[in-house]
């Protein structure tokens, strides 16, 4: 009976292979756009794509690519040359990657009016900017973000629980401003189920702090923005590793043993804002969150909404830059164009967008990039729960480090933090060992890139 | 045939000896054996090659032993329904191994609902986070990736048991060897063989295993599943290392050459012996 | 004391016992996935309730279907597995028979040489048919895929049709020389249809062996050109506070039934294909 079934399988295929051939067809005006998953995204898709098609008949199709698939993709075509995509985005650490496939703006800036100066100078300096392509403008920022500290308001001033808190350390229960802080904090709410929170019996276990913990980007992150609070930059100006300081190898011992004691196990399966959801239904005490989450945590139907406090990271003591509060990198990112036949009607695209709809950017995106966004009653008065989160939002965005977008960044520091953290948090080798062959391939790299 | 394997085979070699990342792809700096150098000092490719071989010789092992196990049950005298059991035994086997992963990772490990821990709390045993614990997580791999290939041992000594006349049983069992001593004693040597043609299949397939580990586990938590095949994908994707991942890719390959030639030399001297 | 007879039917019935528990240990995972699939959401819930089906509902499909994007990765899977069955068929028969039919020394080197090929790691090609594609433009393409496939499955499928062919007696082919059939129909009328069912067995081997690939998948496949294995990845991201277990079980239920389907209706001819190898020794 297999031959009556692999027959007409075998004419299918037939006609799939010429459809294949099929579609190899001509370019038409489409404006093609590789997202990163997010609310930013579903409104391109959603909203602007089909209004700018009704406004001006060019089509803009946006494809939503898995975070952790979508920087190989974006590379994969562009130096295949396919001219996939006229529109990508990724985070600024990245752009020195996409160097040689993207196009100066400078130009299409001044031609269509585009106001740089409406967005903040960090925001222009970090997602606009590459040293890889000094004096050009390659990107326009759509979603910069930086981390914060979110906590149970609820629970840090609860009788029971300050009585409780003074008794053990000695001070006052309240919302960390030092790393030192965190840590008996977290230590003081992680807790079995059974045992007593706020006067209620817990059904299950709670835990001190969390952030995504997962193999490859989640730890990363998390670990990456305490590192860069203890004023290390990752190397000098003259190219030679700062990160082999021992004040390195301090953050990432304290990181493990937060990680290891007060997170809950499944963080290790969290690449990005998935835990959120562990602190929206009230088994997490505090956690570290990135302004894209501030949804799932207000959630209405979960436990944490209008319980929860914001407040930026907390200083890491004696850093080395004299910050004085938590010193997370300028995240998020932004668009650039590739080098195709559209990549001005692809600009324009944007300017329309970003410019010409900025508020309705704003609302529909929920991310703060242009000084406008800030300043808009309309938008500040969006959500209920903005009043508390955009003031610590911007005082968040006073202390972040820019980072160096040279095409090695992703390389030396983003891969570079991923094994020394992930060898510091196994096990597998001390700090010191991580360090120094960390320090060992960044030199390496600058070298063959004739840095050094 | 020689072009489709031969090209990528030559090409990876020469990247194998280069330093070539992807980001920065024209510019390729010949490293001649440096990179090899690097990756045999490296504790991290030394932790993935342990890793490794844990692993493959943990799925052989439970293969072999399990699929003896079965296939005799199923080759014992008045077994009925023998096409009924080999179709649905053969499901493991056929299961794509991304979805078999998922199937364990979210409903046999898993730590509040899954069904190892629900058939353990039966049995008093406390809930386990079994993938996300670095203690159990290379275990644990080890089970899911060995339930999908026994499958393929089992069948094979099936059919190799099956063609055993029923006179040697007869005969042992006159002799007053019980089912177990039988199957030591006089099945065991005849499969020889078969073992070995067995094992190597079963081998080869472990050493490169990816698919299922990185549904499991994606090589963690930490490193402790991350093994030669994930650690040559990670470098190569995740941290663009073009270079170092081929170095690693063909270190596997030198190891499979050197296996490949004992297994060789052993089924000849088999060969010989049998004639 | 107990007879030997009813000893005899103990120990068959123990035998059958221990049948059924690895005949459980076997179906169990794909059966939580069906189970957990068909429940409305299966968060939180023991093995036992999704198995009962507590909370019975269809709607984790009509997910699948609409946010999983299935028939999309759908036609690429089925495109990517059927071609490889097709090409696989045209070139290794033929291919196999030659190597049948020449001296045994030539053919001892070739399929050593075929053997070989077994013991190559994927990775080991995946990287650098990575870069290759890059060069030629083939990146992301199916037709990359494609050939990839087709260097895994072109050394298995010779391979094995090559011990096919050996079967096929010596005599008829003789008799047939001698009733004046040339090259093309010892080939095409003679030997093919005794090995037909290994042919057969292939085919299928082949197909489930394509469909259920994801390593290259995750390397070469480009937007456009990813299977089902790589849908379905899509869904992990996130998956762990639970929300969509469901969806995602539903969507593994998907993958699956092909190869479960082609297992459970011709599963005579997989045994007979993964055995053929070994019984020749």
């Amino acid at each position: 009976m297999i031959h009556y079934i692999l027959k007409p399988m075998s004419w299918l295929s037939a006609a799939a292979l010429i459809s294949m051939v099929g579609t190899v067809s001509a370019q038409d005006t489409t404006i093609r756009w590789a997202l990163h998953p997010g609310a930013e995204a579903d409104a391109v898709v959603d909203y602007f794509a089909p209004r700018y098609e009704e406004e001006t008949g060019i089509k803009v199709v946006g494809e939503i690519l898995p975070p952790d698939q979508l920087r190989d993709r974006m590379s994969i075509e562009a130096i295949g040359g396919t001219d996939r995509w006229d529109l990508g985005y990724h985070s600024p650490g990245w752009f020195g990657t996409f160097k040689d496939h993207v196009i100066d703006l400078t130009q299409l800036v001044e031609k269509h009016g585009f106001d740089v100066s409406a967005y903040p100078a960090l925001v222009q300096n970090s997602h606009m900017k590459s040293p890889a392509r000094p004096g050009e403008i390659i990107a326009l920022p759509t979603t910069p973000a930086a981390p914060m500290l979110i906590y149970r308001r609820d629970w840090f001033e609860h009788p029971d629980e300050m009585a409780a808190f003074e008794a053990k350390f000695g001070r006052a229960l309240a919302a960390p401003s030092t790393f030192a802080e965190l840590r008996d904090v977290a230590e003081f709410f992680t807790r079995d189920a059974g045992e007593t929170l706020a006067g209620k019996t817990l059904e299950r276990s709670l835990y001190g702090w969390s952030d995504a913990l997962g193999a490859g980007a989640g730890i990363t992150r998390s670990f990456i923005v305490m590192l860069y609070s203890t004023g290390v930059s990752g190397w000098d100006e003259n190219y030679e590793p700062d990160i082999d300081q021992p004040i390195v190898a301090e953050v990432a011992e304290y990181f493990v043993d937060l990680a290891q004691n007060f997170a809950p196990r499944e963080a290790q399966n969290w690449g990005f804002l998935e835990g959120l959801e562990m602190f929206r239904d009230g088994r997490m005490a505090t956690a570290t969150m990135w302004p894209q989450g501030v949804g799932t945590v207000e959630d209405p139907s979960g436990e944490a909404a209008g319980n929860t406090a914001y407040t930026p990271l907390p200083l890491w003591e004696n850093n080395l830059a004299g910050y004085t509060q938590g010193h997370p990198f300028l995240g998020g990112g932004g668009v650039f164009i590739f080098d195709t036949p559209n990549s001005e009607e692809a600009f324009k695209f944007l300017k329309w967008m970003l410019q010409d709809n900025e508020v309705e950017f704003g609302k529909r995106s929920l991310q703060f990039s242009r000084l406008s966004h800030f300043q808009s009653e309309e938008l500040r008065n969006l959500k209920p729960y903005y009043a508390d989160f955009l003031p610590t939002f911007e005082k968040v965005l006073e202390s972040v480090f820019i980072r160096q977008g040279i095409p090695e960044w992703g390389a030396v520091m983003w891969n570079g933090t991923t094994d020394f953290i992930t060898d510091v948090y196994s096990g597998d080798l001390t700090a010191a060992q991580a360090q120094e062959r960390w320090a060992a391939q960044m030199r390496e790299a600058f070298d063959a890139a004739g840095y050094r | 045939m020689l072009v489709i394997v031969g090209v990528p085979l030559a090409l990876g070699f020469r990247y194998s000896m280069h330093r070539v990342f992807l980001y920065d792809f024209n510019n390729q700096i010949f490293k001649g054996l440096d990179n090899y150098a690097y990756a045999l000092s490296d504790p991290l490719f030394i932790k993935a090659l342990n890793t490794t071989i844990i692993f493959t010789l943990g799925c052989v092992a439970t293969g072999i032993l399990f699929g003896l196990l079965v296939a005799f049950l199923l080759n014992s005298r008045k077994v009925r329904w023998r096409p009924f059991w080999v179709s649905l035994f053969l499901i493991p086997f056929v299961m794509t191994p991304v979805v078999g992963g998922i199937a364990w990772r979210f409903f046999m490990w898993q730590q509040e609902f899954g069904v190892i821990n629900a058939i353990g709390g039966i049995f008093g045993a406390d809930a386990r986070y079994w993938l996300l614990d670095r203690e159990t997580a290379l275990f644990a791999s080890i089970v899911s990736n060995s339930w999908h290939l026994t499958p393929l041992s089992i069948l094979v000594f099936y059919a190799a048991l099956s063609t055993i006349p029923d006179e040697l049983y007869d005969a042992s069992h006159i002799d007053g060897a019980g089912p177990f001593q039988t199957l030591w004693y006089v099945v065991l040597p005849l499969l020889r063989p078969h073992v070995l043609f067995v094992s190597v299949i079963l081998l080869t397939s472990a050493f490169r295993e990816f698919d299922m580990i990185w549904a499991l586990t994606g090589g963690g938590p930490g490193r402790s599943t991350t093994v030669l095949s994930i650690l040559a994908y990670n470098r190569g994707i995740a941290n663009q290392d073009m270079g170092m991942a081929n170095t690693i890719a063909f270190t596997m390959f030198a190891i499979m050459a050197v296996v490949a030639w004992i297994y060789i030399t052993i089924y000849r001297r088999m060969l010989e012996k049998s004639t | 004391m107990i007879s030997p007879k009813a000893r005899k039917r103990i120990q068959v019935f123990l035998i059958h016992v221990l049948l059924a528990i690895w005949l459980v240990i076997s179906v169990l995972p794909p059966i939580m996935l069906l189970a957990a699939s068909l429940n409305a959401s299966a968060l939180f819930r023991s093995p036992w309730d999704l198995l009962l089906l507590r909370d019975f509902s269809i709607e984790n499909y009509t997910t699948a279907f609409v946010a999983g994007d299935f028939w999309f990765f759908f036609a690429n899977s089925l495109i990517i597995s059927t071609a490889s069955v097709i090409i696989v068929l045209v070139t290794c028969v033929p291919m196999a028979y030659g190597l049948s039919t020449i001296s045994d020394r030539a053919r001892n080197a070739i399929s050593f040489g075929i053997l070989a090929m077994r013991f190559i790691p994927y990775v080991v090609l995946a990287l650098p048919l990575f870069l290759l594609f890059v060069n030629l433009g083939l990146a992301g393409s199916r037709v990359g895929l494609l050939l990839a496939h087709l260097a895994i499955h072109i050394p298995f499928a010779t391979w094995m049709l090559v011990g096919f062919f050996d079967a096929v007696p010596r005599e008829l082919e003789e008799s047939g020389i001698i009733d004046g059939c040339n090259a093309w129909n010892l080939f095409w009328d003679i030997a093919v249809p005794v090995v037909r069912s290994g042919i057969v067995a292939l085919a299928i081997l082949v197909f489930i062996m394509s469909w259920n690939e994801y390593l290259f998948a995750l390397f070469l496949a480009g937007s456009n050109a990813q299977p089902l294995t790589v849908g379905i990845t899509r869904f992990l991201g996130g998956i762990e506070s639970g929300a969509q277990y469901g969806v995602i079980a539903a969507y593994s239920v998907l993958v699956i039934l092909p190869v479960i389907v082609f297992s459970l209706v011709a599963n005579r001819y997989i045994v007979s294909g993964m055995t053929a190898g070994a019984v020749k020794g």
